[in-house]
């Protein structure tokens, strides 16, 4: 009884090319398993499957005509004209997140193939595609079981990435990290049949649709909110919000680096993408609702990670507890959401924050990575161990004080300011003083432990510190470590990018 | 104006390689580029005196309202002459200040040049935003120019020092901004001074915005990073603390002076502040024996005394804060430069061991002396007319308010302390000049290597500019006038000139200089009381204090939040879950509370009353296999329930998933101490047993406020003529498994495989233990014979396991049952879609028939029962099923479309085939192979473990033995 719906397979590419990806790998695996000698083949298809993404991202944001597939027919229904709904759709908020997606994912996967992960090549590349396949499927999709599962594609590689260091911190690592996942994906189940027992709709302009509707009874309402508040603790674990922070820091210490990184950058875009694509597509009329709900996550979030990271020794966990207080910033501007018209400015805000947060924390990576190869403590290397770093390795240096600038929002990181003034704008415009102010006072802890480790990069050696190692950057390595400096050049520059990241119409 | 700051920034990109291919000469080159700042701001001085300003701007950021918009009036062409002049000409000094062989000297050129650019930028700015940008600049350069050569560890914590509270400060500055520019619609600074906005949100804005002003200025309670950062190599500290940064926030209350002079606490904040930082620097400076350390509590002083000559807001004070800004550029620079000369002729900057350097360098001290003239004030130097004209336009606004409005005791407050730190300055001028250059009878002659001409050259150039700019008050009130303009016309007539008839203004300065000569004079009394008055708690105190606090709340917060504990974690999201949905169902079920029927009969009652019994039980036990019983009883409890509510199928599949897992958890179970803990039971576990119950009853709740929500007809209504109608069969959970809702099965069973897949290689940390071992494969039985041989057995398997591992009984059972139950199976497989049953509760007595051939027989009996590889089965199983979802496109159907076939076979007699049914045999060859799979990896894999280890145990004692 069920048909198949039409599909435009051209927007669907940016999904397609990284599961084409995916098959391509394993043909190659199949045919010749474990050969050595085929180990650029498979990161060369790879990279190509992410490109190729990549291209099909511009190539739709170039061609900019309004694309959506999977759809049901509209119809007269019992309440009068029903307008078709589509499953996925492209739109300018589609492509920007699966443009930060695509492009985090590539610098995670150059950051890894020259590491330890890449001893197990195919599981590695083939769980990365996947999980980046999920996100792309994410930021396009307008239903609620498309979101669930392409929120779940692109989580469950993820803890098999984080297992491949085949230790016993790897295997705690993914432990946590899957029992989190399937704890929070409850949550969001639960949500998710919520909201649509209460609307009876499964595609979220429907949905949203439903839900505006003036003669609503209050249980329904009542049932509404009630899957918000769950849907959003459920998605709240992919963003590292806090109180479903608490995996980040043994999971990013746990994980192989370049893996770290992708959870940074890429799988906070999926959460982020999963926020948004829920609350405000889906439920814009209940803004009023979750606006709190997200502000006073938000809140805390920020204000636990910055308070946790200014004690943190660890260069990696301090990175991790960094993104949680990042994952309140991007957050943060969906708190300021009030009613249904003041949800797009609060959307374009965040998904600005998320791009410069993204760039700043690949570029912060890649120094780590590089660093963390030629220490002897390797991924469990100090801060203390970034001190002269300047004199040694100025390149390295430069864009790790530049990333971390960015990262606090400090000129000459004019991208992170920019960012940040945009993302406090909503709540300063929709007069939600509380939290902007809570916003402020964490700007300063946050500049607080990133100027802690900026200055040591200029500081003199201490006396203890060994004969320096002169690094040898791979290529792999310098591509990333130059493609994530020009990136937060670039935005820096042209701060307009972050600032006016989506116009003014959701889609 | 935009092309100047790109210049600079060209040059600071360049500045290292320029200074690798020239050496320390480069800097004289790099000084061309603030140099064509000077010589273009010299060249507007028509423009300016007309009170022209001269404009540029470049859209930047449009969302924020940030763009690249600079102005330049009157105000701004005196700082970029200070900040562009002073830099240029300690760039040239700098060649002279370093030796050749100062390996980070590229690093050092880059960063001064562009630190003079954002120094540029931040004084020409016309956007509050970029402003804030260019300020931060300032800090971010003047650190890394700070931290040039730090050897030591106290330099390096003063240096961080001064980072963190300018940029706190700036970050102050920031909201404030922010909050003006929300205010005012607008963050161009000419148009917020034109039309200020007012409002308590504007003024808690202006105190922002001037906290980072003072942190910048190093005002009190801020004043203690700036001695700290004087362990800057000389020209930066010339640069950086007398010059250019520090003036940053005088020029910020003069910028907004004009439009925001009358907001509530612009004069209680900075006139107090200000006077407090004027007495606490001098009196600082007195006790310093370091010169440099001297000049830098004088600098204090002097920027406590701009500021309030700044902050008063009338137009004598704003002509004479200008002006003295100007002046205390050129001396403050000279001095600095002097001490650094003395510093490299001489080996030292202690003023206890130097002596006789002004009888060896007439001419570095002369410089000196007309630099410490012109800073205490006397004339004709460019301090005293400045001073003079200060102090006259305070005495105006204490008597007058000349539209200030403090005067009276305020005003004279401000008088007396003005005087009062005149005096000091006096006071510590003839310190340092005395201590410099002085012959002391006690210290031995200080050897004084003679200095270069061109080292000479600045300090002598900016002391003669002191003297000129003394004789040059007309020319130089021409051209700030524009700038007074702002500020409302006072009483007395505004003119800087050095001689301004007797008056109180002259009677003030002769005061001032008067009680200064005093002091220095009796500055054995002086001493004597500086040791008997010592603040214990300064503001560093407080200030290291704090950061220490919030190190301390991090690691608290870390403490409590990072317990490394999977199970806190759960604990955590599962008491937010309690919290945040729960009461939010709370709150909705008190609003509208639903209906709720108690049971539809009393046997209802009694199972759930076994269930939450049985429930209680579990969490109380300690014994790892108890729980896990207790925990079956309450699946069996809640198939009975289901059983009651008329749900056969669903009672069916529930016993037997209820049964699979409990064999699977008893295998595992092998692996596992028997206790859950050897220790005493902690409290721990009655908060987790108070969340379990909580979230039981969220979970409840929620789910009792949902269906009472409902307002349409539940769509399963439906189901029973449908499931006929379209399905072909009566068992309406089998139709919707595979026909209604096939695509949602088609989902499920393709995560099933991958989740048995995954889980498998999880719990062995490698691929499926793919191996069958058949018995034939077993070269020496336990007994010790061959297999194949001796008399038949009931189960073949089972001669690998130990005699005393064996029960005969069990074996015969076991051969007895196992056809039957297959063939059970099989029924329940073909007759699902009527009756209860279907593929998946047949895959699982399938799988049931296995287990307990393993039970009985072991493993090798397991790979007897199914000689196949359980992920392939799975793999076949989903073939099928997929394939068969298929099919009906070749047919012109829908996918996962079933036809109904009613064939007349001969014996079977009227067959009523609905083509899902090969769906369900998909369904079923996959659950089977799950089973499989379950008992390999936990059964035989743990057997094999088992074994292993007992056989390294075996031969561990045979060695000991």
């Amino acid at each position: 009884m069920t048909r198949v719906p039409s599909v435009d397979w051209v927007a669907l590419a940016p999904v397609v090319a990284p599961l084409l990806g995916v098959v391509l790998v394993l043909v190659v695996d199949a045919v010749a398993p474990r050969a050595a000698r085929l180990a650029r083949v498979h990161d060369a298809l790879a990279v190509a499957g992410l490109v190729a993404a990549g291209a099909a991202v511009t190539w739709l944001a170039v061609d900019g005509a309004a694309r959506s597939t999977v759809c049901v027919p509209g119809g007269d229904g019992e309440a009068g004209l029903v307008l078709p709904s589509c499953s996925y759709v492209v739109s300018d908020l589609t492509l920007t997140l699966q443009a930060i997606a695509v492009v985090g994912a590539l610098g995670c996967l150059l950051l890894a193939v020259d590491g330890p992960a890449a001893a197990d090549r195919t599981p590695h590349h083939v769980l990365l595609l996947s999980a980046v396949a999920g996100v792309a499927a994410l930021a396009g999709a307008r239903d609620l079981a498309t979101l669930v599962i392409a929120l779940e594609t692109a989580s469950l590689p993820a803890v098999g990435l984080v297992a491949l260091r085949r230790d016993a911190q790897g295997a705690q690592a993914g432990i946590t990290l899957l029992l989190t996942a399937v704890a929070s994906l409850g949550l969001l189940l639960l949500g998710v049949a919520l909201i649509h027992a209460a609307t009876g709709e499964l595609h979220l302009d429907r949905i949203a649709t439903a839900l505006s509707g003036p003669d609503l009874s209050g249980a329904v309402l009542a049932v509404a909110g009630l899957g918000t508040v769950l849907g959003v603790a459920g998605i709240g674990f992919k963003l590292s919000a806090v109180p479903f922070h608490l995996w980040t820091p043994d999971t990013y210490a746990g994980a192989p680096l370049p893996i770290a990184a992708f959870l940074a950058v890429v799988s906070k875009t999926a959460g982020l993408a999963a926020v948004v694509v829920l609350l405000a597509l889906g439920l814009p009329a209940l803004a009023g609702s979750w606006g709190l709900v997200v502000a006073v996550l938000a809140a805390v979030t920020v204000t636990v990670g910055n308070l946790v990271a200014l004690r943190q020794r660890v260069a990696v966990r301090l990175l991790a507890w960094s993104t949680v207080a990042q994952a309140g910033w991007v957050l943060l501007p969906l708190g300021a959401a009030v009613d249904a018209a003041s949800v797009p400015t609060a959307v374009a805000a965040s998904v600005g924050y998320l791009v410069a947060y993204a760039a700043a924390t690949l570029a912060v990576f890649t120094v780590v990575v590089l660093l963390a190869r030629h220490h002897p403590a390797g991924e469990e290397h100090t801060l203390a161990d970034y001190r002269g770093l300047a004199r040694r390795e100025p390149v390295a240096a430069a864009v790790l004080g530049f990333g971390l600038a960015c990262l606090a929002g400090l000129p000459p990181g004019v991208m992170g300011l920019v960012a940040k003034l945009v993302a406090v704008r909503p709540l300063v415009d929709n007069g939600v003083w509380v939290i902007a102010v809570i916003a402020a006072v964490n700007v300063v802890l946050g500049v607080l432990y990133y100027l802690r480790w900026g200055a040591l990069l200029v500081a003199a050696p201490g006396a203890g510190d060994g004969a320096p190692v002169t690094w040898r950057v791979r290529p792999a390595e310098g591509l990333v470590l130059g493609g994530a400096a020009a990136l937060c050049v670039a935005f820096s520059v042209l701060p307009q990018v972050v600032a006016g990241v989506l116009p003014g119409v959701l889609r | 104006m935009l092309a100047l700051l790109l210049a600079h920034l060209v040059a600071a990109v360049g500045a290292p390689a320029l200074v690798r291919a020239f050496g320390r000469w480069a800097l004289s080159l790099l000084a061309l580029v603030p140099g064509a700042a000077v010589v273009w701001s010299l060249a507007s001085t028509g423009p300016v005196t007309g009170a022209a300003v001269r404009t540029e701007v470049v859209s930047w950021v449009p969302a924020l309202g940030l763009d690249l918009a600079f102005a330049m009036g009157s105000l701004q062409w005196v700082m970029v002459l200070v900040v562009a002049g002073i830099g240029a000409t300690v760039l040239v000094y700098s060649a002279w200040y370093f030796a050749d062989d100062e390996t980070r000297l590229p690093a050092f050129a880059g960063h001064f040049v562009a630190f003079a650019g954002a120094m540029l930028g931040l004084v020409l700015a016309d956007n509050l935003l970029l402003l804030y940008v260019f300020w931060e600049l300032t800090t971010v350069f003047s650190y890394l120019l700070i931290g040039h050569d730090p050897t030591r560890r106290a330099s390096r914590v003063a240096a961080l020092q001064a980072l963190v509270v300018t940029t706190f400060g700036g970050l102050a500055m920031l909201v404030g901004i922010l909050v003006t520019g929300a205010q005012a619609g607008t963050f161009r600074i000419r148009e917020l001074l034109a039309h200020p906005p007012s409002g308590p949100a504007v003024t808690v804005a202006v105190v922002l915005m001037l906290l980072g002003a003072m942190s910048k200025s190093a005002i009190v309670p801020f004043h203690f990073w700036l001695p700290a950062a004087m362990a800057a190599p000389t020209p930066v500290s010339t640069y950086l603390h007398a010059a250019s940064m520090v003036k940053a926030g005088v020029y910020l209350v003069a910028l907004l002076g004009p439009g925001f002079s009358q907001v509530p606490g612009w004069h209680g904040l900075l006139l107090t502040l200000g006077l407090s930082t004027m007495l606490l620097g001098g009196w600082r400076a007195l006790r310093q024996f370091d010169l440099k350390l001297l000049l830098a509590y004088g600098t204090v002083s002097q920027l406590g005394f701009l500021l309030v000559v700044v902050a008063v807001g009338t137009r004598a004070a704003a002509l004479a804060g200008l002006a003295m800004l100007a002046a205390h550029a050129l001396f403050k620079a000279t001095l600095f430069m002097v001490v650094g000369i003395v510093d490299r002729r001489t080996g030292t900057r202690d003023l206890r061991k130097l002596s006789g350097v002004g009888r060896s360098a007439p001419v570095l001290a002369g410089t000196a002396l007309v630099a410490g003239a012109s800073m205490a004030g006397i004339p004709p130097l460019a301090g005293f007319v400045a001073k003079e004209s200060a102090l006259g336009a305070l005495f105006d606004v204490a008597g007058e308010g000349d539209g200030s409005g403090i005067a009276g005791p305020a005003g004279w407050l401000i008088v007396v302390g003005v005087v009062l730190g005149s005096a000091l300055t006096v006071a510590y001028t003839s310190r340092f000049l005395w201590g410099a250059f002085a012959v002391k009878a006690t210290v031995s002659r200080s050897r004084v290597a003679p200095a270069p001409v061109g080292f000479l050259a600045a300090p002598v150039l900016f002391a003669g500019s002191s003297v000129v700019l003394g004789f040059l008050g007309h020319a130089e009130t021409a051209v700030l006038m524009p700038y007074a303009e702002g500020f409302r016309a006072g009483g007395s007539p505004s003119e800087l000139t050095l001689w301004h008839g007797f008056g109180p203004a002259l009677a003030l300065s002769a005061v001032s200089l008067g009680l200064g000569l005093l002091l220095s004079w009796q500055h054995g009394a002086v001493t004597a009381l500086q040791c008997a008055v010592i603040w214990r708690r300064s503001a560093e105190h407080a200030y290291v204090r704090l950061i220490h606090l919030l190190d301390r709340a991090a690691v608290e917060v870390t403490g409590l939040t990072q317990r490394g504990s999977v199970s806190t974690y759960l604990g955590v999201i599962l008491v937010v879950v309690v919290l945040f949905p729960g009461s939010a169902m709370v709150a909705a079920a008190v609003d509208g509370s639903p209906r709720v029927i108690p049971w539809d009969n009393v046997g209802q009652v009694v199972v759930a009353a076994i269930v939450v019994i049985a429930a209680v039980l579990t969490v109380r036990s300690r014994r790892r296999l108890k729980a896990v019983v207790l925990v079956g009883v309450t699946g069996y409890g809640t198939a009975m329930l289901f059983l009651l509510h008329g749900a056969p199928d669903l009672a069916l599949t529930q016993v037997l998933v209820e049964t699979v897992t409990l064999v699977v958890f008893v295998l595992v179970l092998r692996r596992l101490p028997e206790y859950f803990s050897d220790r005493p039971l902690t409290r721990g576990r009655y908060w987790r047993m108070a969340i379990g119950a909580l979230v039981a009853a969220t979970v409840s709740g929620v789910m009792v406020l949902a269906t009472g929500a409902r307002t349409a007809a539940p769509v399963s209504t439906g189901f029973p003529r449908e499931a006929v109608s379209f399905g072909g069969g009566r068992n309406i959970v089998n139709v919707t498994l595979v026909d209604i809702r096939a695509w949602d099965t088609m989902g499920e069973i393709a995560v099933l495989v991958a989740a048995a897949t995954g889980v498998a290689s999880l719990v062995f940390l490698r691929t499926r233990v793919s191996t069958i071992s058949r018995i034939q494969d077993i070269v020496a039985l336990p007994t010790g014979r061959r297999p194949g041989h001796g008399r038949p057995v009931w189960l073949a398997g089972g001669r690998a396991l130990t005699p005393e591992h064996r029960s005969i009984i069990f074996e015969v059972v076991t051969r007895l049952v196992f056809y039957p139950i297959v063939v059970f199976s099989l029924y329940l497989l073909f007759s699902g879609h009527n009756n209860p049953g279907g593929g998946f509760a047949a895959g699982l007595v399938t799988g049931l028939a296995l287990m307990v051939r393993y039970l009985a027989g072991g493993r090798y009996e397991l790979d007897e029962a199914a000689p196949v590889d359980a992920g392939a089965l799975m793999g076949v199983g989903l073939c099928v099923a997929a394939g068969s979802g298929l099919v009906p496109l070749a047919f012109g159907g829908a996918v996962l479309q079933s036809a109904v076939v009613d064939l007349h076979l001969p014996v079977l007699g009227t067959v009523h085939l609905v083509t899902s049914l090969f769906f369900d045999v998909g369904v079923y060859l996959l659950v089977v192979g799950l089973v499989l799979d379950l008992l390999r990896s936990l059964g035989s894999g743990i057997d094999r473990h088992l074994a292993r280890e007992s056989a390294g145990r075996v031969a561990e004692t045979g060695e000991t033995a």
